[in-house]
C-alpha cells in the first residue's frame, strides 16, 4: 500500500468509528489546512456527503480570506455549517489587543469557551478535531478518541489505554470525546496529500514577497515566515530542509512553553 | 523512500535512557529544529526532555505518557513509539506497544535487567511485539568495558528467552554520548557489529495479506435510500468483486457485488489495511460485529480461551461482567477461569484459587459469553484475534485468544 493510501485509511477508520458510536457528532473546521485535509477525509468516508454539522469556531480575527474560502467551499460542498462565537465575550472588549488581557485569556474566551456553549447546545457526543502529533509536543500526547469532563478537562496524566484500534466509546451525560483521525500525519503528509488529492487551500500559505503563513490563525496573533515557497511542491522542501517549529509564528505558544499544556487542559483544540 | 512507517516501540525500566536514547537519535540524525538543536549543544535542555512536554514530566523528570517521533535512516521512515516506564503506566505502553512493527529494550549497564525491563518482555509477548533490538545502555558509565557488556547480554538474552522474544541483535551504546546509536563507537572498538541506526533495517512491516480474508462489517450506511453499503476495514487478506464470503456467527453466504472507495472507480480488490464499502448479495441485513470470512472459518463460541494483560487497578474478581471487544463486535462476557497467574516483575507465578488478577499480570482465561462470537487465533490472524475487556468504557486488559 502506498504510503498516503496508508494514512488515509487510518484517518477514515477512525472517522467512521466515531459515526458508528456516537448520534451526536460534528467537525471543527477552521479552514486551515489540517482541518480541510479532514473535512476531504469525511467526504470519501461518507460518499461525499457528510451527515453531520461543521462548526467553525468564529473569533472575528480570522483573515478575510478565511471567511470567503468557508462560504465557497460549505455551497460546494453541501456542508451543514454552523457558525459559532461567544458573543458576549466579545461584546465585552476581548480581543488579543485588549489591555489587561493575555493571548490565553483571548484563546481561551473567544475558542475554548464559544466551543464549550456550541458542544453545550447542540448536546454533541463527538468532536472530530484535525489536530496533528507533530505539531506540538502536547499534541503528540494525544489519543485518538480523547474523553472530556462536564468541565471540558482533559486528564492527561491518566489517559485511558487505547490498544490496537479499540478506542474508548462510552459517553455519561455532560461528556464528550475529542476524536482526532488526522493524529498520525505529519506537517509535509498533509501537503502531499493535499497534493495527491487537489485540495484547495487558502492562498495565504503560498509565499508573495518573500513570506508565507505556515499556520493560520486569527490575523492579529499570526506572524507570516520568511519563505520563497509558492507552490506545494515547494513547500514540502522548504520543510524537509528548515528544522522551525511548524507553530513558531503563533503567538499563544509562545508567552510561556506551557502555554499549549494549559490551553489544551482547559479544553482548547 | 519505502511506502509505510515502521513503527517500533522503545521498552525498558525506569531511567535506564528511553527518553535520551530518542533524544540522542533526533539529534544525531538532524530531526530536530535549529533552535532545539543549539539548546541542546549549549546545554540548557536535556535531550531526555525533548518528548518530555508535560510540565510535569519536565519537573518530576520521568516520561508520563507516550510520545511519537519520526525520523529517516536509509530512505526508510520510522516512527519511535516512546512509553513510559513506570508499573503504574503500563496501559501507556500497551498503547504504544500495540502499534509497533518490533521494539526495542533498552538496559542499563551497570544495573542490569530490571522489575520493568520484565514486564515490558511480558507485555511485548502476550501481544506479539515478539522481534527486539536490545541496547545495553550508559556504557560510557561502565568505562566502555566489554565484560560488563557481555554479562548483562548474557543475563537479558537467557531472561528474555522464556517470554519468546527473539534478540536480533545486542548492542553496547550511550545515549549520553552518542556512542553506537547513530554512530560507530571510538570507545568501543572491541565492538565490531552494527550501530543501533543500522539495526533498524532488520524490522520488518507486519503484513496480513496473505491470510484467510476477513471483514468485520463496522457500520451500514443509506445514505441514498433502499441503497445500502456496508463500511468496513479488510482486517486480513484480499477480497475480489465475486468471491463469497460467509457471515459469522451464522454462516450464511454473502457474495460481494461490488467495492466501493467514493471518488474512484469502483475497485478490483481490496487488501488488509483499506477501509472501503461493499455491496453485497445477502439474504438479509448485516449489522456492526458481523465477520465476513472465507476460506479458514473462524472459531464461533460462546467460550474463548485468551491470555490477558491485566492493566486496571482494580482487580478481576471486583466486577462480574465485562465487555469484550473483537474487532468491531462487543459481547458482555464473564471470567470463567484463571490459570497460569504470572507477574512478569518478579518473575513468579502467583496462585490464583481465588480467581483474582491483578494490576500489570498476566493470566489464561476462559471467557464465557453472553452470546456467539466470531473469532480467531491471535497466532493465525492477528487482528480478529485480538481483543480488550472493558468496564464501564474503560479498558482493564488487552489479550490475544490462544
Amino acid at each position: 500500500m502506498e504510503y498516503l493510501d496508508y494514512l488515509e485509511n487510518k484517518s477514515i477508520y477512525v472517522i467512521r468509528e466515531s459515526y458508528a458510536r456516537f448520534k451526536n457528532m460534528a467537525l471543527l473546521w477552521s479552514m486551515g489546512k489540517d482541518s480541510t485535509t479532514l473535512l476531504h477525509l469525511c467526504m470519501k468516508a461518507f460518499m461525499g456527503k457528510i451527515p453531520f454539522p461543521v462548526i467553525h469556531i468564529d473569533t472575528g480575527f480570522k483573515f478575510p480570506e478565511m471567511y470567503e474560502f468557508r462560504d465557497r467551499t460549505a455551497r460546494r460542498l453541501g456542508l451543514d455549517l454552523i457558525v459559532a462565537e461567544n458573543r458576549l465575550a466579545k461584546y465585552r472588549g476581548m480581543g488579543p489587543n485588549k489591555a489587561g488581557a493575555s493571548k490565553l485569556e483571548c484563546c481561551n474566551a473567544l475558542k475554548t469557551e464559544s466551543l464549550q456553549q456550541i458542544v453545550a447546545k447542540l448536546k454533541i457526543q463527538s468532536l472530530l478535531v484535525g489536530i496533528r502529533r507533530d505539531e506540538h509536543g502536547i499534541r503528540a500526547k494525544e489519543r485518538y478518541f480523547s474523553a472530556r469532563d462536564e468541565s471540558f478537562k482533559w486528564n492527561y496524566t491518566d489517559q485511558t489505554a487505547e490498544p490496537w484500534d479499540y478506542y474508548r466509546s462510552l459517553e455519561r451525560d455532560g461528556t464528550h470525546f475529542r476524536v482526532h483521525p488526522i493524529l498520525h500525519m505529519t506537517e509535509a503528509d498533509i501537503w502531499r496529500y493535499i497534493s495527491r488529492e487537489k485540495l484547495e487551500v487558502i492562498d495565504l500559505y503560498f509565499a508573495k514577497g518573500g513570506k508565507r503563513y505556515r499556520s493560520i490563525g486569527c490575523a492579529p496573533c499570526c506572524e507570516p515566515v520568511e519563505s520563497s515557497a509558492s507552490t506545494i511542491y515547494e513547500i514540502i522542501l522548504e520543510i524537509e530542509s528548515s528544522k522551525t517549529a511548524e507553530r513558531a509564528g503563533r503567538a499563544q505558544d509562545k508567552e510561556d512553553a506551557y502555554t499549549m499544556q494549559k490551553l489544551r487542559s482547559l479544553g482548547y483544540m | 523512500m519505502d511506502d509505510e512507517v515502521l513503527s517500533i516501540v522503545i521498552a525498558g525500566h525506569i531511567d535506564h535512557g528511553k527518553s535520551s536514547l530518542i533524544g540522542r537519535l533526533l539529534l544525531d540524525t538532524g530531526s530536530l529544529s535549529a533552535d532545539v538543536n543549539e539548546k541542546i549543544l549549549k546545554g540548557e535542555m536535556n535531550l531526555a526532555h525533548l518528548t518530555d512536554h508535560f510540565l510535569e514530566e519536565r519537573e518530576g523528570d520521568m516520561t508520563i505518557d507516550i510520545s511519537h517521533v519520526s525520523f529517516t535512516v536509509s530512505n526508510r521512515k520510522y516512527l519511535l513509539i516512546d512509553a513510559p516506564g513506570h508499573k503504574e503506566f503500563l496501559k501507556n505502553m500497551l498503547t504504544g506497544a500495540s502499534h509497533a512493527d518490533g521494539a526495542v529494550l533498552v538496559v542499563d549497564a551497570l544495573e542490569g535487567p530490571r522489575e520493568q525491563t520484565f514486564r515490558h518482555a511480558n507485555l511485548l509477548s502476550v501481544i506479539g511485539v515478539k522481534r527486539v533490538i536490545v541496547l545495553v545502555n550508559k556504557m560510557d558509565a561502565a568505562n566502555w568495558s566489554e565484560d560488563a557488556f557481555n554479562n548483562v547480554k548474557d543475563e537479558i538474552v537467557r531472561k528474555i528467552r522464556p517470554f519468546g522474544l527473539e534478540a536480533m541483535a545486542v548492542i553496547p551504546v550511550s545515549a549520553e554520548t552518542g556512542d553506537n546509536v547513530a554512530k560507530k563507537s571510538e570507545n568501543m572498538g572491541w565492538y565490531k557489529a552494527e550501530t543501533f541506526t543500522e539495526s533498524l533495517c532488520r524490522f520488518e512491516k507486519r503484513r496480513f495479506s496473505a491470510m484467510p480474508a476477513r471483514f468485520p462489517v463496522q457500520d451500514r450506511y443509506e445514505f441514498t435510500p433502499g441503497k445500502i453499503v456496508y463500511a468496513g476495514r479488510v482486517e486480513a487478506g484480499v477480497i475480489r468483486p465475486g468471491d463469497r464470503l460467509k457471515r459469522y456467527p451464522g454462516g450464511e453466504e454473502a457474495k460481494i457485488t461490488a467495492i466501493e472507495k467514493f471518488g474512484r472507480p469502483p475497485l478490483e480488490q481490496a487488501e488488509a489495511g483499506e477501509n472501503v464499502t461493499l455491496k453485497l448479495d445477502f439474504a438479509g441485513t448485516l449489522k456492526r460485529g458481523d465477520l465476513l470470512g472465507a476460506e479458514s472459518v473462524p472459531a464461533v463460541s460462546r467460550t474463548a480461551d485468551g491470555r490477558i494483560l491485566w492493566i486496571s487497578p482494580q482487580p478481576a474478581s471486583s466486577v462480574k461482567n465485562f465487555t469484550l471487544r473483537c474487532a468491531t463486535r462487543e459481547v458482555v462476557c464473564q471470567i470463567a477461569d484463571i490459570r497460569n497467574r504470572y507477574d512478569a516483575g518478579s518473575g513468579k507465578n502467583v496462585e490464583s484459587a481465588n480467581g483474582e488478577i491483578k494490576e500489570a499480570e498476566t493470566a489464561d482465561v476462559t471467557l464465557q459469553l453472553d452470546s456467539e462470537l466470531a473469532f480467531d487465533r491471535f497466532s493465525e490472524i492477528p487482528s480478529t484475534g485480538q481483543f480488550v475487556l472493558e468496564r464501564g468504557g474503560v479498558c482493564v486488559a488487552a489479550g490475544v485468544f490462544i
